[in-house]
């Protein structure tokens, strides 16, 4: 029997934390929100220590790099604390949040692209266009019954990595928040400023492209055994 | 046609057992089924490598997350000390007194600031009219440094003054006129002698790109 134990890891990571820390009297996000507005230095670092490793993760999801992910995390902030007057409070304030650093990183990928004079946009689209649908559209197993043991090898986690950095910059970024941070496809759509439909249909293709990149680097590698 | 409904089929299926996968559905049509099962767990796979991926990343890449908020803090002071109060506040109380300038400085960067032609105006307006009440006539600069202003024959303002004093007995001993350059344009200062003994020093700035005349 199959038991789906797929969790918000957003929400695992908030409870944990509070258990750990006893932070059930810490502040929520709205208030300290409300603090930073009006002037309070000390809130705004509270948010900038609930949201600074995370919004690492998330940076160095789409950009690979970690010193690029850190500099994407520094002006995310910058940039949060410039315009935090200008927060309504409609959104929570991590989707706003994210929705800056999702900006900073596609940004940063585009500018390092036009340097590069690579678009690799072009050549996913034609792919994607060019890809017949397997077996329903969706992933066979790929990393074997056991994904945590295997990932242990540098080699496929690198291979994960080029695979992430293939896909489109919307594509990577729906997958990373949806898999690093476990945000719903509501609040993606909110943070990606598009309906909850493309955000679903980003996600479908990301992960079957990932799919087409991991069982090319698997059949390699069953050639290469054999 | 038949292939395509068949593929439309899979697409939604496909979509439906995502949805499932990520929690965002009940258990659809399909997902009991071997194929079912084995597209979910692809996609938790899947998840789990990106995760891990992500999670080796960062413990690899081992940032300097302590040293992250000072950089922020000082970047944010730099930058936009005038959109955030609290950083700003913070960074002037750690500002060393070595660092501020002296009171021209201020007083020229305060100028920088606020003046305009409205300001600059009255200001120069102000100070014409107090001199002119003063000492009724041009000053006679005296003095290394100083330096005869010449401007515009300005209007007798003799009906303005107060009848029981008398602006010419003070004009007696001329006012000390120092032309100064100062942060963004010049100024003049002009040392009125009191009655007592005292004086009274009449400061008059005006910037570079002021077309205000010198009241005297």
């Amino acid at each position: 029997m199959l038991y789906l134990v797929r969790v918000n890891k957003r929400a695992e990571i908030a409870s944990i934390s509070q258990h750990e820390t006893g932070a059930d009297k810490q502040p929520d996000d709205r208030e300290l929100v409300t603090r930073a507005q009006d002037g309070d230095s000390a809130a705004f670092r509270a948010l900038f220590e609930r949201y600074h490793r995370r919004a690492f993760g998330l940076a160095l999801g789409m950009v690979k790099n970690p010193d690029d992910a850190l500099d994407i995390v520094q002006d995310a902030f910058i940039k949060a604390h410039r315009h935090l007057s200008k927060f309504a409070g409609s959104s929570s304030f991590y989707t706003w949040f994210y929705r800056i650093v999702m900006n900073l990183s596609i940004d940063h990928i585009r500018k390092a692209r036009r340097k590069s004079r690579m678009d690799f946009d072009d050549a996913l689209a034609r792919a994607e266009a060019d890809a017949p649908a397997s077996h329903g559209g969706l992933l066979p197993r790929i990393l074997g019954q056991n994904p945590k043991k295997a990932l242990v090898r540098k080699e496929i986690r690198e291979h994960i990595g080029a695979a992430l950095a293939s896909l489109s910059d919307n594509h990577r970024a729906v997958l990373v928040m949806r898999e690093v941070e476990g945000l719903s496809y509501e609040e993606m759509a909110v943070v990606m400023e598009c309906s909850k439909g493309t955000i679903m249909s980003r996600l479908f293709h990301a992960r079957k492209n990932m799919q087409k990149q991991l069982l090319a680097y698997m059949e390699g590698q069953r050639d290469f055994e054999a | 046609m038949a292939d395509h409904d068949t593929k439309d089929h899979d697409d939604l299926s496909a979509l439906a057992l995502m949805q499932y996968a990520d929690g965002e559905l009940d258990e659809p049509e399909g997902a009991a089924t071997e194929a079912g099962r084995e597209q979910v767990l692809a996609i938790a796979e899947l998840g789990d490598g990106v995760r891990h991926y992500v999670d080796a990343a960062i413990a690899e890449g081992a940032p300097d997350f302590s040293a992250l908020w000072a950089t922020v803090s000082r970047r944010i002071a730099a930058n936009g000390v005038a959109h955030h109060e609290p950083v700003a506040k913070e960074v002037a109380r750690e500002a060393p007194a070595s660092s501020r300038g002296g009171f021209f400085a201020e007083l020229g960067a305060w100028l920088d600031r606020y003046r305009g032609h409205f300001v600059t105006g009255a200001i120069a307006a102000g100070a014409a009219a107090a001199l002119m009440v003063a000492i009724g006539g041009p000053p006679t600069p005296s003095g290394q440094d100083t330096a005869v202003a010449t401007g515009p024959a300005l209007p007798d303002l003799g009906s303005l003054t107060d009848p029981g004093t008398s602006p010419m007995a003070l004009a007696s001993t001329p006012p000390e006129v120092e032309q100064l350059e100062v942060y963004g344009g010049s100024g003049m200062v002009l040392t009125l002698p009191d009655e007592d003994g005292g004086g009274t020093a009449v400061i008059w700035l005006s910037g570079d790109d002021d077309a205000t005349e010198s009241p005297i």
